[in-house]
């Protein structure tokens, strides 16, 4: 992975560059360009190969840099600098975070450029697009336990779509309990992990993945039901400032969230929500139901109102709209 | 003998499918009893989503109580609402089985609610006697998933 990253160095200016030059740049022979360009284009990255021209990314990409992103963060703040890696591959940054969660030096969030294990709802696969996602996960002990997690997610979710809004992409919204919307296409989602004693301190890892660009043939496997970012700007989507933007919006989050719980964000995620007042489907086990969702309980709960004006609180399963 | 340990005790018993509870604490004993099976309630969505017209739950009558274990074990219960996940994921085998031997800190299931995964882990070594969830049902707080001996 580590030629594939640095050939993608050389070429996410969008520009044609040739076989040779990139040969000549990491003194390897111009077949071995050729393979790695191969197996990025395997990867999911799209690559124009011109004869006489060399290569070109389809469109360009903004690779994550430690560099760009800790000077962002500098500008952000000036202590409690948040620790972080990034890795150009990883099973899953969950699962990186968990692997080394007993080792107390190791980072409290993990960036990758692709995940081959991406984890979604119930072993659900998290499909994504080499550099052009937002993979990351972020590792926290919530002293109160799973009992004080109550609206832990939604609460994550409001701060991500902050960072979203911040961004410039006002036109963004919540799906319960929290799916990053824009308007019936999905961004991004959070997927939390807890482990720990019960009743005592837990460790938490929340993992958060948006859509920075998707690319046609991924999108219709998923029947375009999915967006990315770059659909709602004219610019090329930053990912580094956006992944500092989230390490600090995440790291106020979770202090916010151990003072004063769901309570301090429940106001922003109602103003969020997109099925606000609207009719809308849950699947809950293989059980369906219909209702106005009329916002959430200061627990996290979905509340539903059905034709006969009864309000259902809803602890788990999912929206279907 | 403290009324909060009665309490549980008797939480106890009506989690389980014993007829019978006697335990003795240094010079204090107490015995529970119930005559006959009683009736459970079953119901295939979460009790805080309470349908008010056309009731979901059908009433079945549980299953006679087994052989009384000297040794009752230690309950696992659930420290949230949520959906009770035997796997990490559908295409894998569950977590332990019964009869499987555990140790301190192993997983035994996943609560999930609101997008959040609950790893439950032993905070026994033993061996799991009793698994009262399937995977995908819902569950409730301090409800018992496990018994763990």
């Amino acid at each position: 992975m580590k030629t594939k990253g640095k050939i993608l160095d050389l070429l996410q200016a969008g520009d044609f560059v040739s076989g040779q030059t990139i040969a000549t740049h990491l003194n390897i022979s111009r077949s071995a360009v050729s393979q790695s360009i191969s197996s990025l284009v395997l990867a999911g990255v799209e690559v124009h190969s011109v004869h006489g021209r060399g290569y070109r990314l389809v469109s360009p990409i903004s690779k994550l840099c430690a560099k760009d992103i800790l000077s962002e963060l500098e500008t952000q703040c000036s202590e409690n600098l948040p620790s972080f890696i990034i890795l150009e591959e990883v099973d899953s940054t969950n699962e990186y975070l968990k692997r080394n969660a007993r080792n107390s030096t190791s980072p409290k969030f993990c960036f990758a450029e692709h995940q081959t294990h991406g984890k979604g709802r119930q072993g659900r696969t998290w499909l994504n697009t080499p550099y052009r996602s937002m993979l990351m996960s972020f590792r926290f002990e919530l002293v109160g336990g799973a009992i004080a997690s109550a609206g832990l997610s939604l609460a994550i979710g409001v701060a991500v779509q902050n960072v979203l809004v911040r961004h410039g992409f006002n036109k963004t919204g919540l799906k319960w309990p929290n799916d990053i919307m824009h308007g019936s296409q999905k961004l991004g989602g959070v997927l939390i992990e807890m482990f720990g004693e019960i009743g005592g301190s837990c460790t938490c890892i929340i993992g958060v993945g948006l859509n920075v660009t998707v690319e046609d043939d991924l999108n219709a496997q998923l029947e375009r039901q999915v967006g990315g970012l770059s659909d709602l700007t004219e610019t090329l989507v930053n990912r580094n400032f956006l992944a500092a933007s989230l390490m600090m919006e995440l790291q106020d989050a979770v202090i916010n969230f151990e003072k004063f719980g769901f309570a301090w964000f429940s106001d922003d995620w109602h103003k969020n929500h997109v099925f606000k007042d609207k009719l809308v489907k849950v699947q809950a086990g293989n059980k369906v139901f219909e209702g106005i969702a009329s916002g959430v309980s200061p627990d996290g709960s979905l509340l539903l109102s059905d034709s006969h004006g009864q309000i259902h609180k809803i602890t788990t399963g999912e929206v279907l709209a | 003998m403290d009324i909060r340990k009665v309490k549980k005790l008797i939480e106890l018993l009506e989690d389980s499918q014993l007829s019978e509870l006697e335990i003795t604490e240094g010079e204090e004993s107490i015995r529970l009893s119930r005559a006959a099976p009683i009736a459970t309630m079953h119901t295939s969505f979460p009790q805080s989503y309470a349908p008010p017209a056309a009731p979901l739950a059908t009433t079945v009558a549980a299953p006679p109580a087994p052989e009384v274990d000297e040794d009752l074990g230690l309950r696992v219960v659930s420290p949230m609402v949520g959906t009770y996940y035997a796997s990490s994921s559908p295409e894998l085998g569950p977590f332990v089985s019964v009869g499987s031997r555990v140790e301190v800190g192993e997983t035994l299931c996943i609560i999930e609610a609101m997008k959040i995964f609950n790893q439950i882990e032993a905070e026994v070594a033993g061996t799991v006697t009793r698994i009262l969830k399937s995977s995908g049902e819902p569950v409730e707080f301090d409800e018992t998933l496990f018994i763990i001996e």
